[in-house]
């Protein structure tokens, strides 16, 4: 391919290939010929050698022409265009023009730079303007797509002919929000735009405020890999980069404050617990912040309020504390008050699931061991770990324990969570009621330990049939284990490394905290002991999940669902025998977040940044206030209906899902939702009140802080892009893009057209 | 190709009507402006024969009449003053058959146009001789008036064979001693030789006396070159000497330079005094013959 011209149609360029046609004729003919007796030789002799030398030279030059025909023909079709400097000048017309829009709709564009005009227009509305006065001036064949650099691929806005109205009507549906903004994946999706397009000339425009941290999120390599892409593009766009606003601000200092509410901030809480909030204030300018009041509201009401005051470039964490009196979803809303150009990041929002104390029931056969103490001792304290401490209200977990022999079903009864913390076995009477316990939503979670018997598990509730007396219901659900335990357990010997946890990307809700490596640290956590998990009569299961794998790829924790109620099941011990697990800080919201994740509602994310999916498993939100109770009432599909049952009502969106109603229960079957917009979403129709989501914007959208110098002329250096700053200015740019030339080689193929004619017509003999 | 083939019945037909027509011009046109064409008729009896209606009763012989009481018309050995020798050039060149369907040859075209003549003279009694040409004298056969030298004559033509170059000019070189004393030498060709030359050679004829009527025979194929697709010309008088031609790319150049040939040769003949008679195949003979007789005015 030449480096000064590229073509719209490159495939249709195959077609040159027919200027073999003539060739294979003009030796097709040469092998076929008349023979003809001849008397009048002498005149035909004269005639040759007078003509000879013409007629050879003129035979040869209209194969030429004829041979030339089908390559202009394929070079016209293709489209060819000549870059911009070559020849340029000197052809005129030939260029039609699309281009593609790319606005930056995050929520740094609802900056509102200038507070005086009346009405305040944000960063966004500027560029709207500039789009608009940009469409209005092109010319009318020209072309327009609109995109935004956070919406999804399959929301491309599709290039159509100039329409100042419809473009209007898109350019108002650009409102801001809160997403991943991603400059490169939207540039993907201009290029497939764009690639639709047949004009000669194609542009990007990125209509952006260039925070400092978009500029750098594009990385050399990242920039490096796009301008490859982008030369290798047929007819590669020109791109500009738009920074809205007046230049000179780029530079002034930025002026934004934020509010936050801290991730570690617990989403779970029983009723009456104290509960801390933690707000984080950010100040983003370089000046203090004075007076900057803090208001807490919890369900709507204002609880209380604080005023500080913020340095400049600088943080601070305010903490509120409150307890919740009534059991249930509530949403915390922590806001700001302050005169500033973004106001959309002056609030937060969080949702707290206030629970009764959950009974759990330990059944621990060591307990009257005096000599090495109970196993369960160190499960206990950490699901009551105030015990001991005069506030026993903390605790969300009610514990209590019992032998093995003295497991009833009544007792069963009384408690959501059972816990068997290395039983050798139970009595076969006990083993229905606990699996329909489970089945009715309850919670089996069991450890292992020297003392277990692996035969009985295996056999009573790792195998099929579970258990002769378990009904109908059970029997279809089974089996209960997630899986079976090997005969013998695994030892570490001598002083070979210990067996610790895989490290992996944990997508399971019950283990997904783990991901967070600030806060978790499970790298001193060893193993000595363990028993290998082997997969049970039916491992396609897919109820069955191995959570948690040891480094050599042995189970760890797995889970099984188990009618609306889940079985946990662990390979080592819950005590210091086989494992340092107890001893390290870690155990403590492992077995919390194992129990309560397990939990419905709790077992969702409730609080997730924006952008960020919210991963509902299919399952029941069942009236998860009160104790499960049996469900047989089979799910009615037909009453499905696909709703906005979670909305958000301030920015009046909602999220589709599908959702089924139940008596006293919804069930939402939606594997993943995206909560673009920061703030509260409800779930209606659950028990008496709804279950809030909270979806938090991230904190780079508030740094408004622009570094014209170092952030946006190194971006477009990177990127290859040019910088402009009006609508005019792109205007002014003359011979930029390529020229579409393919009228000159029709020129050209009309002119062999008529030469060969011509030609032909002299050679026949027909004229002249 | 038999002796009676060459004459077809109609040719015949036509050639009968064409003496009978020439006869009528001949008596028309020879009144006080040549010799009778009867003076040549002998007193030398030849024989009788019986009368039949509508022969002239000043030919009876009455005294035979008188002896045997039948009606008798004298017949006489007939003499002319006419003496016609036909040249027929049988060179390659006249092979050539044109792409036409029905189409005949030059040759055998120049042998029809021939027989039409001596058919026409022998009606008339005067005394038709044949000489077949390609670079020599092939065949001569002298003139007679007798009707059976008719037969004669065809016979030699249906023998005629072409080929060979031609040259013309050294063939009638060689013929004019063979062709001496006043009267017309017909050369029937298509004269594919030097004009320079075949001028000079019928200048001998006309030293002698002896008027040239010259019969040049073309194929509609030779004057318009109709030919588009890739040919090979294969030469019919030299073999081995074909010629591979985009006939397109000549056509023009040929078609000038045959214009030109016949423009030269019309005015060369025009300024010798000898008539040239251009044929066409694909024309009628007779009608050729007739046109030439009615602008001559008598043969």
């Amino acid at each position: 391919m030449l480096p000064w011209m590229t073509f719209l149609n490159a495939s249709l360029l195959f077609g040159a290939a027919a200027f073999s046609v003539p060739l294979i004729i003009h030796l097709l003919n040469r092998s076929r010929f008349k023979s003809v007796d001849w008397g009048a030789m002498l005149f035909l002799d004269e005639a040759l050698q007078a003509n000879s030398r013409r007629i050879e030279w003129q035979k040869w030059l209209l194969l030429l022409l004829r041979c030339c025909i089908p390559i202009f023909l394929a070079l016209c079709m293709a489209r060819p265009l000549l870059q911009s400097g070559v020849l340029s000048a000197s052809l005129p017309g030939g260029q039609t023009e699309a281009t593609y829009l790319l606005f930056d709709n995050s929520l740094s564009m609802a900056t509102k730079n200038d507070l005086q005009a009346s009405p305040p227009e944000s960063a966004l509305d500027q560029a709207k303007h500039f789009a608009l006065e940009m469409i209005e001036s092109a010319a009318r064949n020209s072309r327009w797509g609109l995109g935004t650099l956070t919406s999804s691929p399959d929301e491309a806005s599709e290039i159509t002919p100039r329409d100042i109205q419809r473009q209007r009507e898109q350019l108002d549906a650009i409102q801001p929000i809160v997403g991943n903004s991603n400059l490169l994946a939207s540039f993907d999706k201009a290029f497939a735009e764009l690639a639709k397009s047949s004009e000669s000339h194609r542009q990007i425009i990125v209509l952006s405020d260039f925070q400092k941290s978009m500029c750098q999120s594009i990385e050399t390599t990242h920039a490096e890999s796009f301008r490859r892409r982008l030369d290798e593009l047929p007819n590669p766009p020109s791109i500009f980069l738009l920074p809205i606003g007046n230049p000179n601000t780029t530079k002034s200092e930025p002026h934004n404050v934020t509010i936050r509410i801290d991730s570690q901030t617990r989403s779970v809480v029983g009723v009456g617990q104290p509960w801390e909030v933690r707000l984080i204030v950010t100040n983003f300018g370089k000046s203090t912040a004075q007076n900057i009041k803090l208001i807490l509201s919890v369900d709507g009401t204002p609880t209380s309020s604080k005023t500080v005051e913020i340095p400049g470039q600088a943080e601070t964490q305010i903490a509120f504390g409150m307890a919740f009196t009534e059991e249930g979803s509530h949403r915390v809303d922590a806001t700001i008050e302050i005169v500033e150009g973004l106001t959309a990041d002056n609030q937060a929002t969080w949702s707290v699931i206030a629970l009764q104390s959950i009974p759990v029931l330990i059944v621990d056969p060591t307990l009257k061991d005096r000599k090495k103490g109970p196993e369960s001792d160190f499960l206990q304290a950490a699901l009551v770990p105030f015990a001991d401490s005069l506030d026993e209200q903390g605790n969300l977990f009610q514990v209590s324990r019992l032998v093995p022999d003295d497991l009833t079903q009544e007792r069963i009864g009384e408690f959501k969570i059972v816990v068997l913390a290395n039983v050798p076995k139970l009595a076969n009477a006990i083993v229905s009621p606990l699996m329909e316990h489970v089945h009715r939503g309850g919670i089996l979670m069991v450890f292992a330990g020297d003392r277990i018997e692996p035969a009985w598990y295996n056999r009573t509730l790792a195998s099929t049939p579970v258990h002769s007396d378990a009904n109908a219901l059970l029997a279809s659900e089974q089996p209960f284990l997630p899986f079976l335990y090997d005969n013998e357990p695994q030892v570490i010997q001598g002083n070979a490394d210990r067996m610790k946890l895989l490290r992996e990307n944990f997508q399971h809700p019950t283990t997904v905290f783990l991901n967070d490596a600030r806060s978790v640290n499970f790298d001193n956590l060893e193993v000595d002991r363990w028993y290998r998990f082997l997969p049970n009569s039916n491992p396609s299961n897919k109820s069955v999940e191995q959570l948690i794998s040891l480094t050599n790829g042995d189970g760890f924790l797995a889970a099984r669902s188990f009618g609306d109620g889940t079985v946990l099941q662990c390979s080592t011990t819950c005590s210091d025998r086989w494992t340092n697990w107890p001893l390290r800080p870690i155990y403590l919201p492992m077995i919390h977040q194992f129990l309560l994740n397990a939990t419905p509602p709790v077992r969702w994310p409730i609080n997730v940044e924006t952008g960020q999916q919210l991963n509902f498993p299919t399952s029941q939100l069942l009236s998860w206030i009160e104790t499960p109770k049996p469900s047989n009432t089979p799910i009615d599909k037909s009453s499905s209906k696909s709703g906005h049952a979670i909305s958000n009502r301030e920015s009046q969106t909602s999220l589709s899902a599908q959702v089924w109603t139940l008596p006293n229960s919804i069930q939402i079957e939606s594997p993943s939702i995206i909560a673009q917009i920061p703030g509260i979403y409800s779930i209606e129709g659950i028990a008496d009140r709804p279950l809030y989501l909270s979806a938090q914007a991230p904190l780079g959208e508030s740094n408004l802080e622009l570094e014209y110098e170092n952030g946006l002329l190194s971006l477009a250096d990177r990127m290859g892009a040019r910088i402009i700053r009006s609508a005019d200015e792109i205007k002014a740019l003359d011979n930029r893009g390529h020229q579409e030339i393919w009228r000159w080689f029709l020129i050209g193929l009309l002119g062999l057209l008529f030469g060969e004619l011509f030609l032909e017509r002299r050679l026949t003999g027909v004229v002249g | 190709m038999s002796a009676l083939s060459i004459l077809s019945a109609e040719d015949r037909d036509r050639v009968s009507r064409l003496q009978l027509y020439a006869r009528g011009v001949v008596d028309g046109l020879s009144v006080g402006q040549h010799r009778s064409p009867h003076k040549g008729f002998s007193a030398e009896f030849k024989e009788h024969r019986p009368y039949v209606q509508g022969d002239e009763t000043r030919l009876i012989d009455w005294k035979l009449y008188g002896k045997t009481d039948r009606l008798f018309i004298r017949q006489y050995e007939e003499e002319t003053n006419l003496r016609c020798t036909l040249l027929i050039d049988q060179s390659g060149s006249m092979a050539y058959r044109g792409s036409a369907p029905n189409a005949i040859s030059k040759h055998e075209y120049a042998i029809r146009l021939a027989a039409s003549l001596a058919y026409l003279l022998i009606q008339q009694r005067d005394a038709v001789g044949l000489g077949l040409i390609d670079s020599q004298l092939k065949t001569y056969v002298p003139p007679r008036a007798n009707p059976g030298h008719l037969q004669r004559l065809m016979e030699a033509m249906v023998q005629s064979k072409c080929s060979g170059e031609t040259q013309l000019s050294q063939a009638l070189q060689i013929a004019a001693p063979r062709i001496r004393g006043k009267g017309v030498v017909v050369l029937i060709s298509d004269c594919f030789d030097n004009l320079d030359n075949l001028i000079r050679a019928l200048s001998y004829f006309r030293l002698d006396h002896s008027e040239v009527v010259l019969c040049q025979i073309w194929d509609r194929d030779e004057l318009e070159f109709p030919f588009r697709q890739r040919v090979e010309f294969r030469n019919l008088e030299s073999l081995g000497m074909n010629k591979m031609v985009d006939p397109g790319a000549l056509r023009r150049d040929y078609l000038e330079r045959v214009a030109a040939f016949r423009t030269e040769l019309a005015t060369r003949c025009a300024r010798h005094r000898i008539d040239l008679v251009p044929c066409i195949t694909d024309q009628s003979h007779t009608e050729i013959l007739a046109g030439y007789i009615a602008s001559r005015g008598r043969l």
